[in-house]
C-alpha cells in the first residue's frame, strides 16, 4: 500500500513535469539565445547563451517601467473586482430580491460579446470619462472581465457551503455584514484567493485591450511593451522571452504568497466549522 | 549542490540589476542629428505654438529597426522643445495600426498628427477624416528638389478629388531577395527577371525538405498581398478602371491562379506558406529554409546584424515580371493630419512636417531603416549607394509602380487588401482544392461587398 | 439590501458590457464602417454568412476546436488537481509549476507554442530530426486544428486546474476516512465523494471556459491566422478579419451570430443544474 502510493506520486509528478516543462523550457532559453541560433541553428540545448536580451529588456526598453505598471493595473483591477464580485456572490447566494435571476443570468451572459469587438464600443465610453490612455481608464475595462469572473468563482463556493452556519451566527445576532466576514469570507479562503490570483492572472497578461487603450511610452502594460519588440514582420524572439520571464516572475510570487494564506485560510475555517 | 544552484541564480539576478543601473549614456550622435537645423519660427508658428493647448501627440509608426524609431522621437521632441511646447511621441506597431485607428476614430481621440501607410490614408482621406496639406507638400517638394514621379502620382490619386491628404517622407518598397551562393552553384548567375523563371531556378535549385524556392507567405497576413501584385502583372485585375467594379473573376485570374497552384503542387512553396505570420519570410529566410523571398528591406537590416554571411550571400534585386506587366509598388508612408486637430495644431503639425524632412535628419533616419526614397533630395543620400538592399529600393523609386497600380487606387482597393483577399482566394485553391473558377466566384463576390460600401 | 449589494457589480456590467454589447448588435444590422454611421440593411450581413466559407469552418471549429479543446481541459485540469491535492514532496513549488502556462501573458504563450509547432525549425521538428522529415503542424489542415487545440489545452487547463484543486481542498478529510473506513475503493471515492463535491465548481468553470475558448482569439490568430484557408478559423478570428478592412457591420454580424448559440448553452446548464 505504502509503496503504491509512493509510486503514485512519482507517477504523478513525472506526469506534470511532461505536461509542462517542455515548452517553458525551450522558451526560457530561447529568451538566452541571439536570433540566429533561434532559427538557423535551433537546438535543445542552451547554445550560445548569454544575458544579452535580459540587458537590451532591461537596460534599453526600460522594461521595469512596464512592469510596474502591470503591476499597478493587475492590483487594482483584482481589488476592485474582488470587492465587487463578493457582495454580488453574497447577495445572490443569501438574499431573496426583485431582479436576482436576472442579475446572475446578466453578468455571466456579460462575457458572451468578444473582445475583438467589443474594444470599439468600450473605446467610445472610455473616451467619453476622459480615461484614454491612462492607467484608470485600462482597470475600468479590465472590470468587464475581471468582475464576471470573481462574481462567478466565489458564488459557486458560496453556494455550496451550507447556510446552517450563518444562521447560527446570525441567531447570535451578528449583522449579515458581520456574518459574512467573519464567518463566509473565512472559509471561502481558498475560493477567494483562487478568484484573486486568476483576475491577477489575466490583467497581468492582457495584451488585445491594453494595445488599445494605453499607448503611451509611460503607460504601456508589460505586454504591450514585450509586443513592441516585435517590430514590422522582425520577430525579437529572444528579447520578448527574456520579457516573458522577467514578466512571470510577479505571478508567481502572487500566486506562491496567496498558496500560503490559503492554506492557513482553509485551515482556520475548518476548526471554525 | 542545490545551494550552488541558487548562488548561481542570485548571481544572474544581480547582474540583470547592474546592467539595469548603467543604463543612461546618451547617444550623442543622435542627439545632434535630432537637433539639427531647427531654426527661429516663423510668426506664424510661434503664434500657434501659444495658442496650442495641451500636449502635441503625434503616433508614429514603429519599424524594424529600433534605432530608427528612438531618432524620429528625438527630433519630434527637440522641435516641440525649440517651440516651448509639450510633446508626446507614441509608437504604433505597424501590425495593429488599422486597429489602433479605428479605435481612435470612433472614440474621437486621433492624435495630433501621424505616420500612416498609404492604404490607411486613402481611406481616413475619403472618410473625411484627414485635413489636406496641400501647400506643405508643395512647399517641402520645392524645398528637396521635388517629389519623384511614383510618389507623386500615388500622392495625387484622383479617387482623393485633387486634395492632398499627407507629405511622404519613404516608402517600403518590394526587394526580391535571392539565395546567390547556392544559386551561382547551379548556373544561375542572375536574379531570375520573370515570375517563370524565377520558378525554373527554384525548381532546378531547391533540396527539399531542407530548402525550397518560393519563401512568399501564402496566409493572412499583409506580406500574403504580394500575390496581389503577381496576379496584377499576370493581367488580373481586382476592379475595373473607374474603381466601383470588381473584375476578379476573369481568365486572367484564372492563369494566375493555374500558375500559383502548378507550383505549390510541384511543392516550390515551403509547405508552411499558408499560415506564416507576418515573420513568416524573415524566419524562413534567415533559417535557411527559402532560397527567395520578397521583403521591404528589414530582414536584410536584421541579418546584417545577426547573421553577416548570410547576408552576404544574399543577391537582392528588383521584382520579377509576369507574362503582361512588371508590378512593383510602392508604399509611401505618410505624415498626416486629422482633422480632429485644432487650427493652432494644424499649422503646428506642418511645421513639424517640414523638420522632419530635413536632409541631414533624414539621411541619418534612413540610414536607420529601410524606406526607398521620395524626394529627389534623398536620392544622394549615401546608404542608397552603400548597402545592397537600398540600392534596390532606389532602383525601384525609379522604375517601380504607383501603389494599386494597374489598378485605381481608393479607399476600396485598400480595404480589399486589408482583408487579405487574394492571399485567401489562393489558399482556397492550394489549400482546400477548390475549382478555380469557383474560388473566383467567391472572391468576386466579397470584394464587390467592399466596393459596394464605399460606393454608398 | 440585496440589490443594494450588486449594483456596483450590475453597473459596471451594464455601461461596459451592456452598452458596448448592444452597439455590437445594432451595427450588425448596418453597413457601418469605422468613421462613419452606416445605414440599416436589415438581414444582410447576415444572410452573405451563409456563403462564406469561413462561416462554415467556423462553425464546425465551434464543435472541432472549441469542444475538444474544453473537454481535454476539463480532464486534463481533473486530473492534475487530483495530482495536486496528494500529498508530495515541495507541493506549493509544483502547483507553482502547473501555474506557469497561465502566468506568461497569453501572447507570449501563444508565440512560444508557435515556436514548438514551426515547420521545420520549431522545437519538435528540431526533436524529431533524426526519425522524419519536418512536420507540418500548422500548415497541414488536420495537423493545424490539432496544433491548435493542444496549444489551446495547455495554455488553459492551470485554470481548471487550481479552480478544481481549490474545491479539492474544501471537502472535509473526514469523508473520504469514513469511506476508507467501509472499504470503498480509491475509484469509488473518486466518483461517490469527490465528483458530486466538485461538480457544481465543474459546472462554473466550464461555463466560463466554454465562453472564453469561443471567444478566444490569440490562440488562433496568432498560432495559424484561421488558416491554413479556413481550416481553423474562429468567429472571433473572422470578426477581426472584417475590421481589418473597416467593415464594422459585418465584423459585428460574425460576432453576434454565435450569441444564440452561447445563450442556449448557457440556459441548458442552467435547466440542468439549479443553481444557475
Amino acid at each position: 500500500m505504502e509503496k503504491r502510493s509512493r509510486l503514485g506520486t512519482f507517477l504523478g509528478m513525472a506526469f506534470l513535469a511532461i505536461v509542462v516543462v517542455p515548452p517553458v523550457y525551450y522558451m526560457v532559453i530561447a529568451s538566452l539565445k541571439p536570433r540566429s541560433a533561434i532559427y538557423r541553428t535551433p537546438s535543445w540545448l542552451p547554445e550560445r547563451s548569454s544575458l544579452d536580451n535580459y540587458a537590451k529588456v532591461l537596460r534599453d526598453d526600460n522594461f521595469l517601467v512596464n512592469i510596474g505598471n502591470s503591476l499597478i493595473v493587475a492590483l487594482a483591477t483584482t481589488l476592485l473586482a474582488m470587492v465587487l464580485g463578493v457582495l454580488a456572490a453574497y447577495a445572490i447566494a443569501r438574499f431573496k430580491f426583485p431582479g436576482r435571476n436576472a442579475a446572475s443570468q446578466l453578468i455571466l451572459m456579460s462575457y458572451l460579446t468578444p473582445l475583438v469587438l467589443l474594444f470599439i464600443p468600450l473605446s467610445v465610453v472610455v473616451g467619453n470619462l476622459g480615461l484614454a490612455d491612462t492607467l484608470s481608464g485600462l482597470v475600468l475595462v479590465y472590470l468587464t472581465f475581471a468582475v464576471p469572473l470573481c462574481t462567478w468563482l466565489i458564488l459557486g463556493h458560496f453556494r455550496e457551503f451550507p447556510p446552517d452556519l450563518e444562521e447560527a451566527a446570525s441567531l447570535d445576532g451578528a449583522s449579515k455584514m458581520r456574518t459574512l466576514v467573519s464567518v463566509l469570507l473565512p472559509v471561502s479562503a481558498p475560493a477567494l484567493a483562487t478568484a484573486a490570483s486568476l483576475a491577477f492572472m489575466m490583467a497581468w497578461g492582457e495584451l488585445f485591450l491594453a494595445l488599445t487603450f494605453v499607448k503611451g511610452q509611460g503607460v504601456m502594460t508589460a505586454p504591450v511593451a514585450l509586443q513592441h519588440m516585435s517590430t514590422g514582420d522582425v520577430q525579437q524572439y529572444g528579447p520578448i522571452m527574456a520579457g516573458a520571464v522577467l514578466s512571470a516572475i510577479p505571478v508567481l510570487v502572487v500566486y506562491y504568497i496567496s498558496q500560503k494564506w490559503v492554506i492557513q485560510g482553509a485551515a482556520e475555517g475548518a476548526f471554525k466549522g | 549542490m542545490r545551494h550552488l544552484r541558487k548562488m548561481q541564480a542570485v548571481g544572474s539576478l544581480a547582474a540583470i540589476a547592474l546592467l539595469a543601473a548603467g543604463c543612461s549614456t546618451p547617444a550623442n550622435n543622435k542627439d545632434a542629428v535630432a537637433a539639427e537645423g531647427l531654426g527661429t519660427p516663423s510668426a506664424e508658428v510661434a503664434q500657434a505654438a501659444k495658442d496650442f493647448k495641451g500636449p502635441f501627440t503625434y503616433w508614429i509608426g514603429l519599424t524594424f529597426p529600433e534605432s530608427s524609431n528612438d531618432l524620429e522621437a528625438a527630433r519630434i521632441k527637440a522641435w516641440g522643445d525649440n517651440l516651448g511646447i509639450q510633446t508626446q511621441v507614441v509608437k504604433v506597431n505597424q501590425n495593429e495600426v488599422v486597429q489602433q485607428t479605428s479605435g481612435a476614430i470612433e472614440a474621437k481621440s486621433l492624435p495630433s498628427a501621424m505616420t500612416v501607410p498609404y492604404d490607411l490614408m486613402s481611406t481616413m482621406g475619403t472618410g473625411g477624416q484627414l485635413s489636406p496639406v496641400p501647400d506643405s507638400y508643395a512647399a517641402i517638394g520645392e524645398a528637396h528638389g521635388g517629389w519623384l514621379k511614383s510618389i507623386d502620382s500615388a500622392t495625387k490619386a484622383k479617387s482623393f478629388g485633387g486634395k492632398v491628404y499627407g507629405v511622404p517622407f519613404g516608402f517600403f518598397g518590394s526587394v526580391l531577395f535571392s539565395r546567390a551562393d547556392l544559386l551561382k552553384q547551379k548556373g544561375f548567375d542572375a536574379p531570375p527577371k520573370t515570375w517563370d523563371e524565377l520558378l525554373a531556378q527554384s525548381k532546378a535549385t531547391q533540396t527539399p525538405p531542407k530548402t525550397y524556392g518560393m519563401g512568399f507567405a501564402l496566409s493572412n497576413v499583409l506580406d500574403g498581398n504580394l500575390t496581389t501584385s503577381i496576379m496584377q502583372s499576370f493581367g488580373g485585375r481586382v476592379a475595373d478602371d473607374a474603381g466601383k467594379k470588381c473584375t476578379i473573376n476573369s481568365p486572367e485570374t484564372a492563369t494566375f491562379l493555374k500558375w500559383i497552384k502548378g507550383a505549390f503542387d510541384a511543392g516550390q512553396f515551403p509547405p508552411s506558406v499558408v499560415t506564416w505570420d507576418g515573420a513568416g519570410d524573415n524566419n524562413s529566410y534567415t533559417s535557411g529554409e527559402s532560397l527567395f523571398i520578397v521583403n521591404t528591406g528589414s530582414v536584410y537590416q536584421s541579418m546584417k546584424k545577426d547573421d553577416p554571411e548570410l547576408a552576404k550571400a544574399s543577391a537582392y534585386s528588383a521584382l520579377p515580371a509576369g507574362p503582361v506587366a512588371q508590378v512593383a509598388p510602392v508604399d509611401p508612408r505618410y505624415r498626416v493630419v486629422p482633422s480632429s486637430t485644432s487650427d493652432a495644431g494644424k499649422i503646428l503639425a506642418q511645421d513639424l512636417f517640414k523638420t522632419l524632412a530635413d536632409d541631414t535628419y533624414m539621411a541619418g533616419f534612413m540610414e536607420n531603416a529601410t524606406y526607398g526614397p521620395v524626394l529627389n533630395s534623398q536620392l544622394k543620400y549615401p546608404v542608397f549607394t552603400d548597402s545592397p538592399v537600398h540600392a534596390g529600393l532606389l532602383k525601384q523609386a525609379e522604375k517601380g509602380t504607383a501603389p494599386a497600380f494597374p489598378d485605381t487606387a481608393n479607399a476600396a482597393y485598400s480595404d480589399y487588401q486589408n482583408a487579405f483577399s487574394t492571399p485567401r482566394m489562393v489558399q482556397r485553391v492550394v489549400v482546400d482544392k477548390v475549382a478555380i473558377d469557383k474560388a473566383m466566384a467567391e472572391a468576386q463576390a466579397s470584394c464587390q461587398k467592399i466596393y459596394d460600401q464605399h460606393a454608398s | 439590501m440585496g440589490l443594494l449589494l450588486t449594483l456596483p457589480a450590475v453597473a459596471v456590467i451594464v455601461i461596459l458590457i451592456g452598452y458596448p454589447t448592444i452597439s455590437s448588435i445594432w451595427y450588425s444590422f448596418t453597413d457601418r464602417m469605422v468613421g462613419s454611421p452606416g445605414r440599416f440593411v436589415g438581414l444582410d450581413n447576415y444572410t452573405r454568412l451563409v456563403h462564406d466559407s469561413g462561416f462554415l469552418s467556423a462553425t464546425a471549429n465551434l464543435v472541432l476546436i472549441v469542444g475538444v479543446s474544453l473537454l481535454l481541459k476539463l480532464v486534463l485540469g481533473t486530473v492534475v488537481a487530483v495530482i495536486l491535492n496528494r500529498p508530495m514532496p515541495e507541493r506549493n513549488l509544483w502547483r507553482l509549476l502547473v501555474m506557469l502556462p497561465w502566468a506568461m501573458p497569453g501572447f507570449v504563450a501563444f508565440m512560444g507554442l508557435r515556436l514548438m509547432f514551426e515547420s521545420p525549425y520549431g522545437a519538435i521538428n528540431v526533436a524529431l530530426e533524426s526519425f522524419t522529415s519536418p512536420v507540418p503542424f500548422l500548415s497541414d489542415p488536420n495537423w493545424a486544428r490539432v496544433s491548435v487545440v493542444i496549444a489551446t489545452v495547455w495554455r488553459g487547463f492551470p485554470f481548471w486546474a487550481i479552480s478544481i484543486l481549490a474545491a479539492l481542498q474544501t471537502i472535509p478529510k473526514e469523508l473520504y476516512e469514513a469511506a476508507r473506513m467501509d472499504g470503498a475503493s480509491a475509484w469509488q471515492q473518486f466518483t461517490n465523494i469527490t465528483v458530486p463535491q466538485i461538480r457544481s465548481t465543474v459546472a462554473v468553470v466550464a461555463v466560463i471556459s466554454a465562453i472564453w475558448t469561443a471567444n478566444g482569439f490569440e490562440n488562433i490568430w496568432l498560432m495559424t491566422q484561421g488558416g491554413p484557408s479556413t481550416t481553423t478559423m474562429t468567429f472571433p478570428v473572422l470578426s477581426f478579419l472584417s475590421l481589418q478592412s473597416r467593415q464594422l457591420g459585418q465584423a459585428a454580424a460574425y460576432a453576434v451570430v454565435i450569441l444564440p448559440v452561447m445563450a442556449l448553452f448557457i440556459m441548458l446548464l442552467s435547466r440542468r443544474k439549479k443553481e444557475f
